[in-house]
């Protein structure tokens, strides 16, 4: 099973991700996200640990607000984020403990700027032919 | 053909169209379309309709919505049937003949950035039946039949021929060609003429020198050589040349062939690009001084460039070039030219004139005279009588194209220092004014463009002087006589004769005169221009285009039945030549929506259609399939590494087809037998064995190319640094080089000066590098001379491949020497007893201590690499795949075994094997480094068997030797994965065949496949029907089984799978089939086994499902609030040039940008809610401008609904540290210069004029922006429901406006907006303080005063008219700008009488426009117009094209300097990747929405 698949268009950017749980496929979007801010986030070293508490109405919402937030952690902290541990999940709650490197603007591994997350062609439901999860998102950079 | 919207649309008049509200029983209002009937055939090919429509869902809009579209470059179909185009070598055709074979066919445009001619591919041929054609005449006599809509190129950009009023400027190419003829097929030189030539300069047949020869231009395809070969125009182009300013001989003891080419550097790259054309390779321009051959002391610059080859050489004489010394031998024009086509003969005389013929030279004294052009050439005195016979042949030439001669002179003699006596001869062509019309608007000049240009303008001149002649002829012969004769008196005769240029006087002058029997002889006006005045004046903004202005002078409605004709050009400049008019046309736009107090969406902030581009949804198309990127790929490689003939045209036609075209017919799928699937348009070409074919026309069982080589994908490298002046000179100290003087000083700064260090992963050199390194590590070796100490770097291969690497060093920035060819006999004690053998070997050398240090610095041996111990870099691992794979590559070219099918088993190959010797001692340094090997090939999903080692011999010296190989795995995957995705670098033949191993594995597993299918299911007969083995076999009846094998699968159980039946083909054959007509190009005819037609409708929504297609809305969604400011200065052109680059620096260090750039102004919580309050206002009171910029910004730069309350803490805690940064991505700011001025006047009121240098910001709200919109989505989903609005797309959640969340999401959008105000107020005011420092002075005094800022993105609420009432609505204007006309009481005081400024950034390579807003948008569009150009390529895609490129360097050639935080950003922004905003801006400017006041071009540009 393929992690995340990055699909591109003229003027932007998105990805698939897959996962045999729910709690799996979140991990991978967010992988897949930071994975096109930063490149490769396998190997970085670990500096820096945050705790997330999320709500939302719905499923949806909640991939919408888990991405978003990690995009505003990143921003404002200075992180590129890789390690995600998901306490606990509910299909409207979201409770995480995320982990990653800090960075300064010298050695800056940025290589794209994520503005924000969209709904736009949002999705995240299980295929149940195959029995996996998956998550589509398309970002504004 | 196949529509994507098939909807309903009513016409309203020619230009409007309306989408009814009964189309979908959501929408609440109809949506209006601007476009014409043509145009809006394309529009239908994509989504645009289906998001009008969309639009028209959102609750409370009112009116209409809204699109003006400017995605296309719209093609009119407009020139009648007779038009003659002209093609880019010099003839010209009718439009209606180019119908057949226009795929291959390039096309003479104007590219209008640099100012010159240039040539285009044709991506489209498009006819069409007419409602109504005109005929259009020019002052000059020009004529052209078009459709009323199709443009011309005017001063003020292209212009359809309706707006055209009589008298208006249009751009002209005067230059006219000669008729197309197509050419025979006759022979002029096959292989037996070549061998002759060989003989006769005493080659021996079946040598290598013999043979050599005739391979090289047989691998060309240029024998035998035809008169309709395709490349013979270049071929006689270029031996125009020689036989002018070339020469070409033998030199040097081996004899190698070259070609020497001197002249005007702009001249020569044309020429080299020629020779790219026939593929041969030439040396880049080389500059020299030289000192003046008359024997003044004076220096002046040469610049050449030669070309190795002796095949070219050999062809050449063969076609009768001159070889050596051209004064002291005799030659004749070649005689088989004379048989030639006209336009063929052209191509050769005029590149002939380009080097010899005299340039257009005015008579002195003599108003619309030019002096007798003249040929000069210089011929030994002996050989006079030969020289005149030559000149005698161009005049026989001329007389062809009706060119008169007068004579042939002799002039000066000169003698040489030996003695030896020369003459000069000139060939003397008459001056008459036809005879000058001939000879410049027929025959011109090639390889000049200073020559050619003049000549043009020339040309416009006589047509005109002509014209007067023949009027005022024909008034003194038969009109004025005529009128005499009716008794007329002259008085009356003058008033009835009299207009331009006859004038009363000269009537009566007339009458008098033929009254009295005198003679009248026709004259110019005494005020016709002189030349020189002429040249200056028709040529004014047109540079040296060779474009001249004409005036028009007649529109005629005519009769006309047929079909027209139009194209669609390649070049980004979309204009071609037809008739020597310069035509084109393009359509642009952009939508705004509006929407009462219905709901504020803040993901629908209007809809920008300007991202509805079809063109992306071709690249989608393409780009989404796997199968489809390998085929880009294929491209790409080809168009880098070979130079076929077949190949050239697969580049030409098809690559920017991929990229540009508007899909607009059927769509269809074809699968191959190996499995490749293209999705591709029923007009697409692929290149079969009879040429390009449309895949329409493709059936199931035809052939076509497939490149199987696939590759690793792109990824972008770190910035990390791999080499550094420390470890080189750590480096230089231990081999003990440092010691003596300046020398490692040296070798560091001759590194640093080719910017190899420090070095970095992202270096643009390291690919090269990779390359070289990997060779090396093979068959290449590094060593220091003894005495001088000097690096030597040799490489061993053969010629071909050592070329290559040749031009890799000269990328890298190093001189390689040339090949050199040794004979080696060679003693070798083997296991397996003595061996001799003797060789020819070939290598080639870098002589340079600064590149052996760089390899060596990077881990590459120094010295013999059997006897010491050595690992692969550590830092290559770190490297990403693709540059791994350059590393391998490259090393296999040396190392690695060809692939090869076992001796007695046709259709198995051999385990490929990686071997190296190492001594004694050093023994486990070799295994290690094969260990490495097979981790890296690990990566790329290849496995590796073992390490075997045994002795190998012992040398002289009684040192052991042992040999290890790497075994590589022999099955099918892995050995699919080897060839496929590393291939082979530097080795030809091996690439070539490992090409050729990947097609027939595939084939061969498809076969296997084939046969395992078949032996179940003849196990399932047997058991279900219980039929016998001969039964089964008939029922199957398959070519790939056999009785025997039925037998095997029903009654012996197969312990392995089934194998390959021996009746197929062997691998020798296999290739032998596959490549027949490609040559050793790697591409293999693949089988078509289905072709499907794909339904557009399902296709597309197929498409949406697994890809973000419609993500334009998810592009433009966020409220970034995004705006433009310009800047005015006292400066001047002159002033700023040769400052640009310090100011650019300075702007770079004053101003943050970049990715999570963080501002230099700290603030607190409670002062940024201040920010959000009060915009713009909060900056001046801070300091940062002056109180009267509130004055000229939009809103005066606040929103006072603003409610710094209702923005999240998370948003403000983005925003905080990014207050006064750029930001990335397309945002910028830049020094620009206003070059075009189109409303004087208007520019005068706002403080512009030509030449002026100005600033313009262009950012926008930051992170916070971004929270903002996020936050708010989440509410708007909620209330979406909550209210029960059902909409097409989530991305449109909106809430009532009047409901709390509608209420709150406008006071935090207005927080954004003021916000992005005071981000560009405290831009705009470093920027102040920069020009103060360079310029040292005060902004005051430089006058830096704001002209006006614009927001792109926000909703407002406005007051309008709808049906007669003022009513206030809230106006969404995403991706839009807002443009009130004049009076309107929103714009400052200083502009109410000339209306809003609006400002358009365009990208950084091309322009920006200021324009003023129109009563018409406040009638139209709620005073809104478009904001920009548009993007049309992906980033990813954007990062191809430039791949190789130095995008700020191109910048820089074009007087443009670029400083970014990123070379990412850079190649992602380039030019290509945008729309030509000249063309959105145009529609906005004839549609009446906005008027264009002047245009701004870049100087530099500061990116994020």
């Amino acid at each position: 099973m393929k992690e995340f698949e990055i699909l591109e268009h003229t003027a932007d950017i998105g990805i698939a991700a897959y996962g045999k749980t729910k709690r799996e496929v979140l991990i991978n979007v967010a992988r897949g996200m930071f994975e096109i801010i930063a490149g490769g986030t396998k190997n970085l070293k670990e500096n820096f640990c945050d705790k997330i508490e999320l709500e939302a109405d719905n499923l949806e919402g909640l991939l919408f607000a888990w991405l978003n937030e990690l995009l505003y952690i990143s921003e404002t902290k200075l992180v590129i984020l890789n390690k995600f541990e998901i306490k606990d999940l509910t299909n409207n709650k979201i409770g995480a403990e995320v982990k990653g490197m800090k960075i300064n603007r010298l050695g800056c591994k940025i290589k794209k700027e994520i503005k924000a997350a969209t709904y736009h062609r949002l999705e995240i439901k299980k295929d149940e032919k195959s029995g996996l999860w998956r998550a589509q998102v398309i970002f504004d950079i | 053909m196949k529509q994507f919207w098939d909807g309903p649309l009513n016409k309203i008049d020619d230009y409007r169209w309306e989408i009814p509200k009964t189309y979908n029983s959501g929408m609440r209002v109809p949506g209006l379309i601007y476009a014409s009937s043509n145009l809006l055939e394309k529009i239908r090919q994509d989504q645009a309709l289906e998001q009008v429509a969309n639009v028209a869902f959102l609750p409370g809009i009112v009116g209409r919505s809204l699109a003006m579209p400017d995605i296309h470059w719209g093609y009119g179909f407009c020139l009648t049937k007779d038009t003659k185009v002209l093609s880019n070598f010099g003839f010209y055709k009718v439009i209606e003949d180019f119908e057949k074979d226009w795929q291959d066919q390039r096309l003479k445009c104007i590219d209008l950035i640099s100012q010159r001619p240039a040539d285009t591919p044709i991506k489209r041929f498009i006819k069409l039946k007419p409602d109504e054609v005109f005929k259009i005449t020019t002052k000059g006599g020009h004529k052209i039949k078009a459709t009323l809509d199709h443009p011309l190129f005017t001063p003020f950009g292209m212009k359809p021929i309706k707006d055209i009023d009589l008298g208006e400027k249009v751009a002209i190419f005067p230059f006219e060609g000669v008729p197309y003829r197509r050419p025979s097929s006759e022979i002029i030189i096959s292989e037996e003429d070549i061998k002759k030539i060989l003989l006769k300069l005493g080659r021996e047949q079946g040598t290598f020198k013999f043979e050599i020869i005739l391979q090289k231009l047989k691998k060309r395809n240029l024998l035998p050589l035809a008169y309709n070969h395709p490349k013979l125009p270049y071929i006689l182009k270029i031996m125009g040349f020689v036989f002018g300013d070339g020469s070409m001989n033998f030199i040097g003891k081996k004899g190698d062939g070259v070609l020497h080419f001197s002249g005007k550097p702009q001249d020569l790259e044309e020429v080299r690009k020629d020779l790219e054309k026939i593929a041969y390779t030439p040396s880049p321009l080389h500059y020299q001084k030289r000192k003046d051959s008359r024997g003044s002391n004076k220096y002046y610059n040469c610049c050449s460039f030669t070309v190795n080859a002796s095949s070219l050489v050999v062809l050449l004489e063969a076609l009768g070039v001159p070889r050596g010394s051209k004064v002291n031998q005799a030659y004749r024009v070649p005689k088989w030219i004379f048989k030639a086509p006209q336009w063929q003969k052209r191509l050769f005389l005029a590149s002939l004139f380009g080097c010899e013929l005299r340039t257009p030279h005015r008579r002195l004294n003599r108003r619309g005279y030019f002096n007798a052009p003249t040929f000069p050439m210089a011929k030994r005195e002996e050989l006079i009588e030969n020289g005149k016979d030559f000149l005698k042949d161009i005049e026989k030439f001329l007389k062809d194209f009706g060119i008169k001669c007068l004579y042939i002179d002799k002039r000066k003699k000169h003698i040489n220092k030996k003695g030896d006596i020369s003459w000069l001869l000139e060939l003397i062509i008459s001056p008459n004014p036809e005879n000058l019309l001939n000879l410049w608007g027929k025959v011109g000049f090639e390889y000049n463009f200073k020559r050619a240009y003049i000549a043009n303008v020339a040309v416009q001149y006589l047509k005109l002087k002509q014209k007067i002649l023949k009027e005022k002829e024909a008034a003194i012969k038969e009109k004025v006589p005529r009128l005499l004769k009716a008794g007329l008196s002259y008085q009356k005769i003058a008033n009835q004769l009299e207009s331009n240029p006859l004038t009363k006087r000269f009537i009566l002058d007339t009458c008098w005169k033929l009254n009295k029997g005198k003679k009248v002889i026709p004259r110019i006006p005494a005020n016709f221009p002189l030349f020189d005045d002429f040249l200056k004046d028709v040529t004014l903004g047109l540079e040296k285009s060779g474009m001249v202005w004409d005036e028009i002078k007649k529109i005629k409605k005519i009769d006309y039945k047929g079909f027209v004709y139009d194209f669609t050009v390649a070049h980004t400049e979309h204009n071609f030549i037809a008739e020597n008019f310069v035509v084109s046309n393009c359509i642009g736009g952009v939508a705004a929506t509006s929407l009462d107090n219905g709901v504020i969406s803040p993901g629908g902030v209007g809809f920008d259609i300007n991202c509805l581009s079809p063109d992306a949804l071709i690249l989608h198309t393409f780009g989404y399939t796997l199968k489809i990127k390998e085929f880009e790929k294929k491209w790409s490689k080809e168009k880098i590494n070979c130079f076929d003939f077949k190949e050239e045209n697969l580049i030409n036609t098809s690559i920017i087809n991929l990229f540009k075209k508007v899909p607009d017919n059927e769509v269809y799928e074809i699968t191959t037998k190996t499995g490749k699937t293209i999705i591709a348009t029923e007009d697409h070409p692929f290149y079969t064995k009879d040429g390009m074919i449309p895949l329409g026309k493709l059936e199931t069982g035809d052939e076509v190319a497939i490149y199987p080589f696939e590759g690793v994908p792109y990824e972008e490298p770190s910035n990390k640094i791999i080499l550094d002046e420390e470890k080189v000179k750590e480096l230089l100290l231990k081999l003990g080089k440092g010691n003596n003087g300046n020398g490692l000083n040296q070798i560091i700064s001759h590194l640093k000066k080719r910017s190899l260090l420090p070095l970095r992963y992202n270096s643009p050199k390291l690919p090269y590098i990779l390359k070289i390194m990997g060779y090396v590590f093979g068959d290449g070796n590094i060593h220091f001379v003894k005495e001088k100490g000097e690096g030597v770097t040799s490489f061993y291969g053969k010629p071909e491949d050592l070329e290559e690497i040749r031009r890799d060093i000269a990328c890298i920035g190093y001189n390689c020497s040339r090949v050199y060819h040794r004979k080696r006999d060679h003693k070798i004690d083997t296991l397996y007893g003595k061996c001799e053998f003797s060789n020819i070997e070939t290598f080639c050398k870098v002589v340079s201590s600064s590149f052996a240090i760089l390899l060596v610095g990077l881990g590459t041996p120094l010295g013999k690499k059997t006897n010491q111990d050595y690992y692969l870099p550590s830092w290559i691992i770190k490297t990403p795949l693709w540059q791994k794979r350059l590393f391998l590559a490259a090393f296999f070219g040396a190392e690695l075994s060809t692939p090869k099918t076992m001796l007695n088993h046709n259709y198995t190959f051999y385990c490929p094997m990686i071997s190296m010797n190492k001594q004694e001692g050093f023994i486990e340094s070799g295994r290690r480094f094969l260990e490495e090997i097979s981790d890296l090939l690990a990566e790329f999903g290849v496995k590796t068997q073992k390490i075997s080692q045994r002795v190998e011999y012992v040398n002289k010296g009684g040192d052991i030797s042992h040999r290890f190989r790497l075994i590589l795995s022999g099955q099918n995957q892995d050995l699919i994965n080897l060839y496929s995705k590393i291939g082979f670098e530097y080795n030809k033949k091996r690439s070539f065949i490992a090409n050729n191993t990947v097609h027939y594995l595939k084939a061969k597993q498809l076969i296997i496949e084939k046969r395992n299918g078949i032996a179940i299911q003849a196990k399932e007969l047997k058991t279900k029907e219980g039929i016998g083995a001969k039964a089964i076999y008939k029922q199957i009846d398959s070519s790939y089984a056999n009785l025997r094998f039925i037998e095997r699968s029903i009654y012996e159980e197969r312990k392995t799978s089934p194998r390959i039946s021996f009746n197929s083909l062997s691998f020798k054959d296999f290739i032998k089939i596959k490549t027949e007509g490609l040559g050793c190009s790697g591409m293999l005819w693949d089988e078509i086994i289905s072709k499907q037609k794909i339904d557009f409708n399902d296709y597309v929504y197929d498409f949406t499902v697994k890809h973000p297609h419609h993500n334009f809305i998810a592009n433009n969604f966020v409220v970034s609030n995004c705006g433009v400011r310009l800047i005015r200065t006292n400066l001047t052109l002159k002033e700023v040039k040769p400052k640009v680059e310090l100011l650019v620096d300075e702007l770079f260090r004053a101003v943050p940008s970049g990715v999570g750039s963080k501002g230099k102004i700290k603030i607190s919580y409670n002062e940024i809610r201040d920010v959000l309050r009060k915009g713009s206002k909060w900056a001046v009171e801070r300091g940062f401008g002056w109180e009267e910029d509130i004055l000229f910004t939009e809103e005066e730069g606040c929103m006072k609904d603003a409610n710094p309350d209702l923005v999240s803490r998370h948003a403000m805690e983005r925003g905080k540290p990014q207050l006064g940064t750029l930001g990335s991505g397309n945002h910028f700011l830049e020094i620009q210069v206003i070059d075009k001025v189109y409303d004087p006047e208007v520019a005068r009121e706002m403080g512009l004029e030509e030449g002026q240098i100005t600033v313009m910001i262009h950012c926008g709200s930051r992170g916070l922006g971004h929270q903002v919109c996020t936050d708010y989505l989440v509410t708007m989903q909620k209330a979406v429901q909550k209210y029960g609005i059902q909409l097409p797309d989530r991305q449109l959640a909106c809430a009532p406006l009047s409901s709390p969340e509608g209420k709150n999401y406008y006071a935090a959008m207005a927080c954004a907006a003021n916000y992005a105000w005071a981000n560009r107020q405290c831009i705009m005011h470093w920027t102040r303080e920069v020009f103060a420092k360079v310029f040292r002075s005060t902004p005051e005094e430089l006058g830096l005063k704001l002209i006006y800022d614009v927001a792109h993105n926000i909703a407002k609420i406005e007051e309008h008219d709808l049906k007669g009432k003022k009513i206030k609505l809230c106006v969404h204007r995403k991706g839009a700008t807002r443009a009130f006309p004049p009076f309107h009481p929103d714009i400052p005081e200083k502009y109410r009488k000339i209306g809003q400024p609006v400002l358009i950034p365009g990208d950084m390579g091309r322009c920006s426009y200021c324009l003023v807003g129109t009563e018409k948008a406040m009638e139209e569009t709620f005073g809104s117009t478009c904001h920009g150009a548009g993007r049309v390529m992906s980033r990813t895609s954007a990062k191809k094209q430039a791949r190789g490129r130095d995008i700020q360097q191109e910048l820089r050639e074009k007087g443009i300097i670029v400083k970014a935080e990123s070379r990412g950003t850079l190649v992602e922004e380039m030019s290509e990747a945008y729309k030509d905003v000249s063309e959105v801006v145009e529609v906005m400017h004839q549609t009446d929405i906005s008027r264009k006041v002047v245009r701004m071009r870049p100087l530099g540009v500061i990116k994020g």
